[in-house]
């Protein structure tokens, strides 16, 4: 009885305890704080490295007091929540920890049954509709290789949100929150009509997101968003939707930074995109974009136990990511290496050194951008073209803010198959995508220059013809203006399509499912700007390359009784590379990698379950390899002294492990939870690296081994140690106290570190120098303690105010370091000047939600 | 529950996966003691004008003595081992300091001399040089110019050492200038002597960071690098790594340059020519000649117009040999003049490229002072100061002029050029 009254009062509209740890999540990886590594100079890595993209997320619905919706799914997911899963979305993924170890891109996200992950990298922009958390609360969460009807779902398993308008009840709801984690306020409207008698569903959501220098300085965070669904039941067994929504983000970003730069600016938050312009702070890196989707979707109920579910959608938009440009004048950005003292020590002057800290410490222009001095600079800048006066007093702009743009396109058609006969479920399905991102730089800010020339300001010092700079050697010395459209111009095109098929028997105390998967793509690069360095291969359209994938997974359990049940997964598939190792140097030419090839995956697993009530325990152990993956990225070179683009081919990366859930209630209100995993994340192999220079066809060396074997996987904690204890109340509410343990973090790694030509000066005997360029950092372990609580009250019979609160790192420890990577950029004979980066792990943060729902 | 015990089989099997993981490691050349060299076999397999090109891996192992950090020395490096030093050119400026303890891989490296300065030529250091150690703290050999001076040839083995120098002193003209130009960047060279009167060039760049300084005017030590421009005693030269190397405060050499003597003349043995005077009859036919009349002590040198019975015009020239005043500190010139009758004054000149013939071929410069009153009175022309024309062909010459008209007798002695 008692559970019953619980599910009532506290199952309505939307769970309310999700909420603000839900959109913790979603803001903490909406965060844009990259993870990946990136260059530390003028150029930038690899297009789709830094647009915002989040690495691994759950989601589940399972953080409330009531179970949801009941579906017709398999024995498993119908028992209950998976304790280490809920520790691994709520708790972990501050840490930045990864389950499993597995890169985020493995993991199918559905939105209506709709694949959202970003089709060249893989991984999911949450900002798509990021803050519409009402909407997308309804998510169901499998993790690992799983049965999935709506999709073949990988690695990763899969999230499914599912934000028909009939999944929402009928009700008003309007909530505010407040708090200091990435952005200040957030205020949220959802209005749902529920199946209305005509036959008509309708739900809206709008939600503005907003926050200034909310603990990071210099960042902000500013996000509208606009959902809207409609149904219409055209008889009883056809239903029609039509989903829109809209998030527009704009987010001035953080940084990682080196060690010598936290301790110089005495922040482990420090930021170097900011600076003051006219006295008011500005941040040079910020990303801006709305990619809205919309859904057309058509559900048959063929008969009582079958139903097809079709759906066409479109995503469309432009996302653009800012940044600092200069030509002819120095590097702008304060933690350039020749602005840290550590250059001048380095060379034995001591005097410049002292006189470079004490300026950091004191002077704001030195410690963050001098957004002033550039457009002084740029106002003095007097210009005129050989052959061509001055005009005016036109200045040429030395340094601008450059907007790096993607306009999507993307169209895609879906549907799906279930029918059950007796004891078989059939899941099949069949999508194809016409997916095209057209990728270009846009001015965005001239900072008080007239005009900017678009020239490839590296290909200048080169000395060969004028025509080699030029960008666009159709429109030659082609002055470019706020707006305008510069520096490359190309898209990125994909054709796919899949075929899948899965099967699952479910007897008294066996359920087996298997599940098979075909698929091909092709893509292809199309330039609409020759270039000088590659007249020949910029313009126009590339060779296409092509690739065919299958897979197959399958997996039974057995119910050794109804308490004790013991499972095992098994998967075996292939994917194409990553769309963004295929080109060389998208940016400049249509020359596709060599010899490209799948990667493979190979997956088992196996794991016991025992429940009862009061008592659920899981306890799994897997092991992965996936081999044979294309790896690409530009940056600077020291020693060709040329932006270089490395691809790294046949790295494999092992994944075993062991994880355990616990939790226990006891007298009914007070519930244990244990979650722990121990795991090795290994690079398995030992890839061939080749380098291009990227101005011009030059391969600077191939083949070379990379001896990666046995490094570990960076950027997410190898073991994790969760413990919580939560208090429920019969007076509806809960207090919770979490400790997370973040053990075995590693950095990232430069693989080019790893070759015998990085130490080839150096006998084995020498091992104390060397060792420098070989080890891998290990980042120290450390925990963090978590709070929340929540209350639920009941207004006038029918509404609902529900209060919640969350805080992390109580704490407030300010020296975690949560992730780092080494940089692509190095010298090979002092290791130091280019140092590895961090990210440190804000200090105590907290979320406080109230929303009221009106019935 | 029995048969659940099997199913944690695999989880045991998993745990031995977890054996822990060595990193792998590239392949590394491995140490070999037969490829260890110094640098004296370095230089053994100098040959002037032959170029010697290390094709195997040969370790040299030594410590930095001088870096580029004051400027001095730009791609440049010298390194020593108990055997020697050598200077190392650098492809790259920059990485090595001075204190480095280094291993230098010489496959691939040129051995070569540049005007006797033997050297490893466009060393890369990112290929060739290990830094093994930092902070070391070499000091300089002690040695005497006698020493340096004993040996410059190119494979001297002090050549490239760290030394020290003491009791040295700049040249009176090298006290209190500046070390180099440091505005137009030009190196400058300095001498610098022993009290016994051994000199050695100092070389300083206009780029060092102490090119503005001024030199100091006393006596110490210094510590430099040792270097050569060539295999002359002259072509030795010391560089100075950094401003605090030298050290001169002291009292300069006992002035035993005080008194030297550059020129003495006078007269006594009857000649005027001895010693290597000459004269030269510009017009006229009036020689010079000795002479003892007056109840002189001693003969003089004297010259008159009035012959015959009468005056005649005439420009005769007395021409002192070479007098080498390069070493001199501040040399004056004396001597005895008298004269009588009235006519042109006797005039003094001096000059720095007289060779030889008519006095029009050179410059002379006129110089002042004491006349004799007349009346066959000798007075001590008091010291001319020579300083300005330290050359080692300083000539001074006296002119004799006369008219139809007039003409005194003029008579000189003892004189003498020494340092005052």
């Amino acid at each position: 009885m008692a559970a019953l009254i619980k599910k009532v009062s506290v199952s309505f509209l939307f769970p309310a305890g999700s909420s603000p740890c839900l959109f913790i999540l979603c803001i903490l990886f909406c965060s844009g704080e990259v993870v990946s590594q990136q260059d530390s100079s003028l150029v930038l890595s690899s297009d789709s490295a830094d647009y915002g993209n989040i690495p691994f997320i759950h989601l589940s619905n399972k953080e409330t007091e009531g179970t949801g919706a009941e579906q017709d799914a398999p024995a498993l997911l119908q028992s209950g929540r998976d304790v280490f899963l809920q520790f691994s979305v709520f708790q972990f993924a501050a840490g930045r920890f990864r389950m499993r170890g597995y890169p985020s891109k493995y993991q199918s996200v559905l939105f209506n049954g709709i694949n959202v992950n970003n089709l060249e990298t893989g991984y999911t922009v949450w900002n798509q509709w990021g803050g519409l958390n009402d909407i997308s609360r309804y998510a169901e969460n499998q993790f690992g290789v799983i049965s999935s009807r709506y999709t073949f779902s990988g690695l990763g398993g899969y999230v499914h949100i599912d934000s028909k308008a009939t999944s929402f009840r009928k009700g008003t709801r309007l909530s505010y929150s407040f708090g200091n984690r990435l952005f200040q306020q957030r205020i949220m409207l959802t209005h749902s009509t529920g199946m209305l008698q005509n036959g008509w569903a309708f739900t809206a959501s709008a939600s503005w997101r907003y926050g200034d220098e909310v603990y990071i300085p210099g960042t902000y965070y500013n996000s509208k968003a606009f959902f809207i669904s409609v149904d219409k039941r055209l008889n009883a067994n056809q239903l029609l939707n039509f989903t829109a929504l809209s998030a527009n983000t704009e987010q001035g970003r953080a940084s990682a930074e080196q060690m010598e730069v936290f301790a110089l600016s005495g922040n482990n938050y420090y930021n170097s995109n900011w600076g003051l312009q006219n006295g008011k702070v500005r941040n040079a890196s910020v990303s801006k974009g709305n990619k809205p989707l919309l859904i057309l979707n058509h559900q048959f109920q063929l008969n009582k136990t079958s139903r097809l579910n079709s759906m066409l959608f479109y995503t469309f938009g432009k996302s653009g990511s800012s940044a600092l440009n200069w030509n002819d004048a120095p590097n702008p950005r304060p933690n350039y290496y020749r602005y840290l003292p550590s250059y001048f020590y380095s060379q034995g002057d001591t005097a410049s050194g002292d006189e470079i800290k004490a300026l950091w410490a004191d002077d704001i222009n030195t410690s963050q951008i001098n957004w002033d001095k550039m457009i002084q600079m740029n106002q003095q800048n007097v210009y005129a073209l050989p052959g061509e006066g001055v005009v005016n007093n036109q200045t040429r702009a030395r340094y601008i803010l450059e907007n790096r743009i993607e306009n999507l396109k993307n169209l895609g058609l879906n549907t799906v198959y279930s029918g059950r006969f007796d004891k078989l479920f059939i899941s099949a399905g069949c999508n194809a995508n016409l997916y095209r991102n057209r990728k270009y730089k846009e001015m965005e800010d001239l900072l008080g220059a007239s005009y900017w020339l678009d020239y490839d300001q590296f290909a200048d010092n080169l000395g060969v013809s004028s025509d080699f700079q030029q960008n666009d050697i159709e429109h030659p010395d082609k002055k470019i203006y706020q707006g305008d459209r510069f520096g490359y111009d190309y898209s990125i095109n994909m054709n796919r399509a899949e075929v899948w098929f899965q099967n699952e028997y479910s007897f008294r105390q066996l359920e087996l499912y298997s599940g098979i998967s075909f698929s091909g793509q092709q893509v292809w690069r199309e330039g609409f700007v020759a270039n000088g360095k590659f007249p020949n291969s910029s313009k126009g359209t590339s060779e296409k390359a092509g690739f065919f994938n299958y897979g197959f997974k399958a997996g039974v359990t057995y119910k050794i009784s109804g308490r004790h049940f013991v499972s095992a997964n098994v998967l075996v598939q292939t994917r194409a590379p990553e769309v963004n190792s295929v080109f060389i140097s998208p940016r400049t030419r249509n020359d596709v990698v060599s010899q490209l090839e799948n990667e493979q995956l190979m997956s088992g697993d196996v794991s016991y379950r025992i429940r009862y009530p009061g008592l659920n325990i899981r306890l799994s152990g897997y092991y992965t390899i996936i081999k044979n993956q294309t790896w690409l990225r530009s940056y600077w070179h020291d020693e060709y002294n040329n932006t270089v683009n490395l691809i790294m081919k046949g790295l494999d990366q092992s994944f075993t492990g062991l994880e355990l859930g616990l939790e226990k209630t006891l007298f009914t209100q007070h519930q244990l939870q244990l979650a722990l995993a121990y795991g090795q994340f290994l690079y398995a192999s030992r890839p061939t690296l080749e380098a291009w220079q990227d101005n011009n066809n030059v391969q600077l060396y191939s083949n070379r081994t990379s001896y990666l074997e046995n490094y570990r996987v960076g950027g997410t904690p190898q073991t994790v140690l969760g413990l919580g204890y939560r208090y429920t109340s019969r007076q509806h509410w809960y207090a919770g106290l979490y400790f997370n343990g973040f053990y075995k973090i590693y950095t990232d790694l430069n693989p080019e570190r790893r070759t015998a030509e990085a130490v080839d000066k150096y006998l084995s005997s020498e091992e104390k120098y060397y060792q420098a360029i070989l080890k891998q950092e290990q980042l120290p372990s450390y925990f963090i303690l978590n709070a929340n609580t929540g209350k639920s009250f009941r207004v006038q019979r029918k509404h609902y105010l529900n209060i919640t609160a969350v805080v992390y790192n109580l704490l407030n420890n300010k020296n975690n370091i949560s992730t780092g990577f080494e940089q692509l950029r190095w010298d090979k004979n002092d290791v130091t000047r280019f140092a590895n980066k961090y990210y440190y792990m804000q200090g105590t943060t907290f979320m406080l939600n109230m929303s009221f729902t009106f019935n | 529950m029995k048969n659940t015990c099997y199913l944690l089989i695999p989880f045991v099997l998993l745990a031995f996966a977890f054996c822990k993981k060595e990193f792998d490691t590239p392949p590394l050349k491995q140490a070999n003691d037969g490829t260890r060299i110094t640098i004296a076999e370095i230089k053994a397999r100098y040959y002037k004008n032959i170029l010697y090109k290390f094709k195997a891996d040969s370790n040299l192992y030594g410590v930095v003595t001088a870096d580029e950090v004051s400027g001095s020395f730009y791609k440049e490096v010298y390194v020593r081992d108990p055997s020697g030093a050598i200077r190392v050119k650098l492809l790259y400026s920059g990485g090595l300091y001075i204190g480095d303890s280094i291993r230098i891989n010489l496959n691939g490296i040129v051995l070569n001399e540049y005007n006797s300065m033997i050297q490893l030529d466009s060393v890369d250091l990112s290929k060739s040089v290990v830094k093994l150690a930092s902070g070391l703290k070499p000091q300089a050999l002690s040695v005497t110019l006698e020493q340096i001076l004993a040996n410059t040839s190119a494979t001297n083995t002090l050549q490239s050492q760290l030394i020290r120098i003491n009791h040295l002193e700049f040249y009176e003209s090298d006290r209190n200038v500046s070390f180099a130009d440091a505005i137009g960047k030009t190196s400058k060279n300095l001498k610098l002597r022993s009290c016994s009167g051994q000199s050695i060039t100092l070389r300083n760049s206009g780029y060092s960071n102490f090119a503005a300084e001024l030199t100091p005017s006393g006596n110490g030590y210094i510590i430099a690098i040792l270097g050569q421009f060539g295999d002359q005693e002259d072509d030795m030269q010391l560089t100075l790594r950094q401003y605090q190397d030298i050290k001169m405060d002291e009292a300069v050499c006992a002035t035993q340059t005080t008194g030297t003597v550059y020129l003495k003349k006078d007269f006594n043995d009857n000649s005027i020519s001895s010693g290597g005077w000459s004269q030269y009859k510009v017009t006229g036919d009036v020689p010079w000649s000795t002479s003892s009349a007056g109840g002189a002590t001693s003969p003089y040198a004297k010259i008159s117009n009035y012959i015959s019975g009468g005056n005649q015009s005439c420009e005769t020239w007395l021409i002192s040999p070479t007098i080498d005043l390069s070493d001199a500190l501040q040399p004056v010139l004396s001597f005895r003049n008298a004269y009588n009758y009235s006519g042109p004054e006797l005039e003094l000149y001096v000059s720095t490229n007289y060779t030889s013939g008519s006095p029009s071929s050179a410059n002379w410069i006129k110089l002042n002072f004491n006349l004799s009153s007349g009346n066959w009175v000798f007075v001590n022309s008091g010291e001319v100061d020579l300083s300005d024309y330290l050359s080692a062909n300083t000539r001074v010459a006296f002119r004799y002029t006369g008219t139809e008209n007039s003409g005194s007798t003029w008579e000189i002695d003892d004189v003498l050029v020494k340092n005052k």
